[in-house]
């Protein structure tokens, strides 16, 4: 704004006041008012050059910036030749800008001219007085000297200078890419605001809409630091390798727009110096879009781009009545500066250029298309074609917006109270207003909480209850199976238990002294632990059999003791004869001595 | 067994929800408090009776309630609350329809699976994804220790049931991501760019909009929502589902804030 009133005063004759100058009579014109309420720009002050080398002791091999400062106008300086031309010390200029410092009563204009010189060797360099024209005026430029010394023999300060980071260094035309710049601290954490920041480089043009400034703790060159950051972005607009740099004023405490904060800085008070500094080019290679595989409807939209359903502002419509299609486009490129596309030439269709919304949220743009149906026979809005270029996959790709479904009604737009009925007899049932219901006059249905079950730890433990279920009996079937396949399992498992039962059997019965129990619970439990060797029923072995199970092998005397068993089994039951028990009770250790044969051989 | 069958009896009455126990008094009272003109007084009668026993009835009053206090975040919640527990409530749809216009505020943008989810009511979906999957694997199982013939309608009957099974599986996802949205109670809720009270605001939220969150870091919830994203203060908003004792440590500190606030303004 304040460059702006200064170039109104510039440019309207008259109106330039310089110190000294008696106040103009109010008028009633608000432009003279406004004119005549700015500072005055103080042209008439002798004009003053100052030449110094920044920083004036730099280490051998460094670079040190040779700036030059005049208090007049930048348009009104000529050089006669490179300020480095006649003492052979190579400069290159960097930056060069124009800035206004107040001064007592007014402002005045202050011209700074920044050259680097080449890494300096060892000794002193000097830049030896010389002359150049203001107004038309030589104005001599004093003389500066900078000492390079030798790394060794102490610390030295290096330049002040901007670091310009792109965070791409390879693009295409047209793309935007973020820029961030720099400007570390000096000293102990003193950090200043830069102001009138600009990317310099042909073929570059800066999105100024984007730029933020803050001061942040970050990582340069692996050294931890809190620096000034300007973020801001940049478009090419030719290809090949373009160098971008930047410059800006140092400003003090005289932040411009908001700034976050973070870490500890200190921020020096006072007048600003306004101290030109300027950043070190960086090369940008870019690309020009690929020619091949370009879709319909590209208008020059890079980055990644999504549309919304349209949306029209009626699906009823008579013929010649305009429609609005709306769409909404979100994208991560640069949506602002988005061109709509173009709408097609439909025959039936009018169809006008959209207009574009911007919204408050940021990669949105909403595209308004009018659209007249010059005839009933369109069932559809035409497509309108649209393809935007994706940098990170350097393929074209295509976003047309789709048709929309849309009833138009035959003939002219109705006039008369019956064609407006008919219209509205065919319109669709207007959708009715919500309201808000009534109370309910009971609590309904009801739930444990709020929490649905599924996240529950205990919905999924209850599924351990069927799973479990159906494993026993998928267990169950399979040992069937098993069984099934394999008799002999079943039978010296049905022949161990029927061991055992027999021998409590015969326990109970020798505890009692009923020999002839124990006698026939000796056979039975003989023949139960022999009939899986045949397989037989036990019943129908006899003590042959049992002595053939017991073998050649069985231990001396394990086999008279089946044979008594049998015998006296025999007598009990056919002999006319009495018969004595008493030995067979007596016989009860052998018995469980072949019992136990016989049960390891089950 | 009869004793097992007593005990089943005692957890299937236990399990299926009671209507009119508890909470009722608090219910009836609000009622009256509401057609009294106590709004304020009824809100707080229908959030006792939240309490003792979630009911989409209460709900439903709750957001009324809520909504004649000038409380529009509190009303939204409520009412899509009520609508989780019972999607074919019509009058907490026609009320949420309502406030959004009236307030201008988007409807939340749901996934595929969330929208499925919300055909059934979560507990439908439950029933349905253990169901359809026990009677497929059972019939699997228990076919042939039951001796059945393996015919065509027994095969489909399987087949039926691991295809509900599968079909049922999005809208599980679809209910538990849902349990990330959450109604923005407070007015000119700041949408941060950085989980700090100094951070630059991207955007402001207004009471009622649903945000979708992602990630907490402190007192700050990472959340997307239709204007974009950022981090909000997590006590300036309520999930939709959130156990009672949370929600009243996040009335607390809504509170707090709109004490802060005051003080601030």
């Amino acid at each position: 704004m304040r460059t702006l009133s200064m170039l109104l005063l510039l440019t309207v004759p008259g109106a330039l006041a310089v110190n000294g100058q008696a106040p103009v009579a109010p008028t009633g014109s608000a432009l003279i008012q406004l004119m005549t309420s700015q500072p005055s720009v103080d042209l008439s002050a002798p004009v003053t050059a100052t030449a110094a080398f920044d920083p004036p002791v730099a280490r051998a091999g460094a670079v040190a910036v040779y700036r030059v400062r005049l208090n007049a106008l930048e348009s009104a300086i000529r050089w006669p030749e490179p300020p480095g031309a006649r003492t052979g010390q190579p400069l290159r200029p960097t930056a060069h800008g124009q800035v206004y410092q107040a001064v007592a009563g007014g402002v005045q204009p202050f011209t700074t001219f920044n050259f680097v010189t080449a890494p300096l060797a060892p000794g002193r360099h000097t830049v030896p007085e010389y002359t150049i024209e203001v107004n038309g005026r030589p104005v001599a430029v004093p003389a500066a000297t900078v000492e390079a010394v030798d790394s060794a023999t102490g610390t030295v300060a290096s330049a002040r200078r901007l670091i310009l980071q792109p965070a791409l260094t390879n693009v295409f035309v047209g793309q935007t890419f973020a820029v961030r710049l720099l400007l570390p601290p000096t000293g102990a954490h003193v950090l200043e605001a830069l102001t009138q920041v600009q990317l310099n480089g042909a073929g570059f043009l800066e999105v100024k809409g984007a730029a933020r400034q803050a001061i942040e703790p970050l990582l340069l060159n692996g050294r931890p630091l809190t620096a000034y950051v300007y973020d801001t972005s940049a478009m090419p607009l030719a290809a090949g390798d373009l160098e971008l740099a930047a410059q800006g004023y140092t400003a003090g405490n005289q932040f411009i727009g908001p700034i976050v904060i973070r870490g500890q800085v200190t921020i020096p008070g006072g007048p600003p110096q306004y101290v030109l500094l300027d950043a070190d080019p960086v090369v940008i290679h870019v690309r020009p879009l690929p020619v091949e595989g370009a879709r319909p409807g590209f208008m020059g939209a890079i980055g990644a781009y999504a549309c919304d359903r349209p949306q029209l502002s009626t699906n009823v419509v008579a013929v010649g009545d305009p429609v609005q299609l709306r769409v909404t486009l979100r994208g991560a490129g640069d949506v602002g500066r988005l061109a709509p596309p173009l709408p097609p030439a439909v025959p039936g269709w009018q169809i006008f250029p959209a207009q574009r919304t911007k919204t408050a949220a940021p990669g949105i743009v909403i595209l308004s298309y009018t659209l007249i149906p010059l005839n009933a026979e369109r069932h559809a809005t035409p497509a309108i074609p649209f393809s935007f270029f994706n940098p990170a996959t350097a393929t074209y790709e295509d976003l047309t917006l789709p048709p929309v479904p849309i009833k138009v009604l035959a003939g002219p737009a109705p006039t008369g109270a019956a064609a407006a009925e008919a219209l509205l007899e065919s319109l669709p049932a207007p959708e009715r207003k919500p309201a808000l219901s009534r109370l309910a006059a009971a609590p309904g249905r009801t739930a444990p909480g709020l929490d649905p079950p599924q996240r529950r730890g205990w919905f999924w433990w209850l599924q351990l209850g069927p799973a479990a279920i159906c494993a026993a009996a998928w267990g169950g079937q399979r040992r069937r199976r098993f069984l099934a396949a394999h008799p002999d399992v079943v039978r010296r498992r049905r022949a161990r238990r029927a061991v055992r039962r027999a021998r409590r059997f015969l326990r109970r019965a020798a505890a009692a002294g009923d020999a002839r129990a124990f006698t026939q619970g000796a056979v039975q439990a003989l023949t139960a632990a022999c009939a899986p060797h045949f397989p037989a029923e036990p019943r129908a072995l006899v003590g042959r059999d049992v002595l053939a199970a017991l073998g050649p092998a069985a231990p001396a005397g394990q086999a008279d003791t089946v044979r008594r068993f049998f015998a006296a089994a025999d007598a009990g039951a056919f002999s006319a004869a009495p018969w004595d028990p008493a030995g067979v009770l007596a016989m009860r250790a052998e018995l469980e001595r072949v019992l136990t044969t016989l049960e390891e051989r089950l | 067994m009869k004793r097992v069958a007593a005990l089943c009896l005692a957890l299937a009455l236990r399990a299926a929800p009671a209507y009119g126990a508890a909470g009722a008094d608090e219910f009836r009272q609000g009622q009256a408090a509401f057609q009294a003109g106590q709004f304020a007084r009824a809100a707080e009668l229908y959030q006792r009776s939240l309490s003792a026993q979630v009911s989409e009835g209460a709900l439903l009053n709750l957001g009324l309630a809520e909504w004649r206090c000038g409380r529009a975040g509190e009303a939204l919640l409520a009412w899509e609350r009520a609508l989780d527990l019972d999607p074919f409530q019509s009058a907490a749809r026609e009320n949420l329809r309502f406030a959004r216009q009236t307030a201008q505020l988007e409807a939340p943008e749901l996934t595929w699976s969330e929208t499925a989810s919300t055909w059934l009511p979560a507990r439908a979906w439950a029933g349905l994804l253990s169901g359809s999957l026990w009677l497929a694997i059972g019939l699997l199982v228990f076919a042939p220790l039951l001796r059945l013939r393996r015919s065509g309608g027994l095969q489909t009957l399987i087949a039926v049931g691991f295809g509900v099974f599968l079909l049922s599986l999005p809208p599980q996802l679809g209910i538990l991501t849902r349990a990330r949205l959450a109604v923005v109670l407070a007015p000119d809720t700041p949408l941060r760019l950085t989980p700090t009270h100094a951070a630059e605001t991207v955007t402001t939220l207004r009471a009622g909009d649903m945000v979708r969150c992602a990630r907490h870091r402190g007192a700050y919830v990472f959340v997307s929502t239709v204007q974009g994203s950022g981090w909000v203060e997590s006590n300036r908003m309520e999930f939709l589902r959130v156990p009672p004792s949370a929600r009243d440590a996040a009335q607390h500190g809504r509170a707090a804030a709109a004490v802060k606030d005051g003080n601030d303004r």
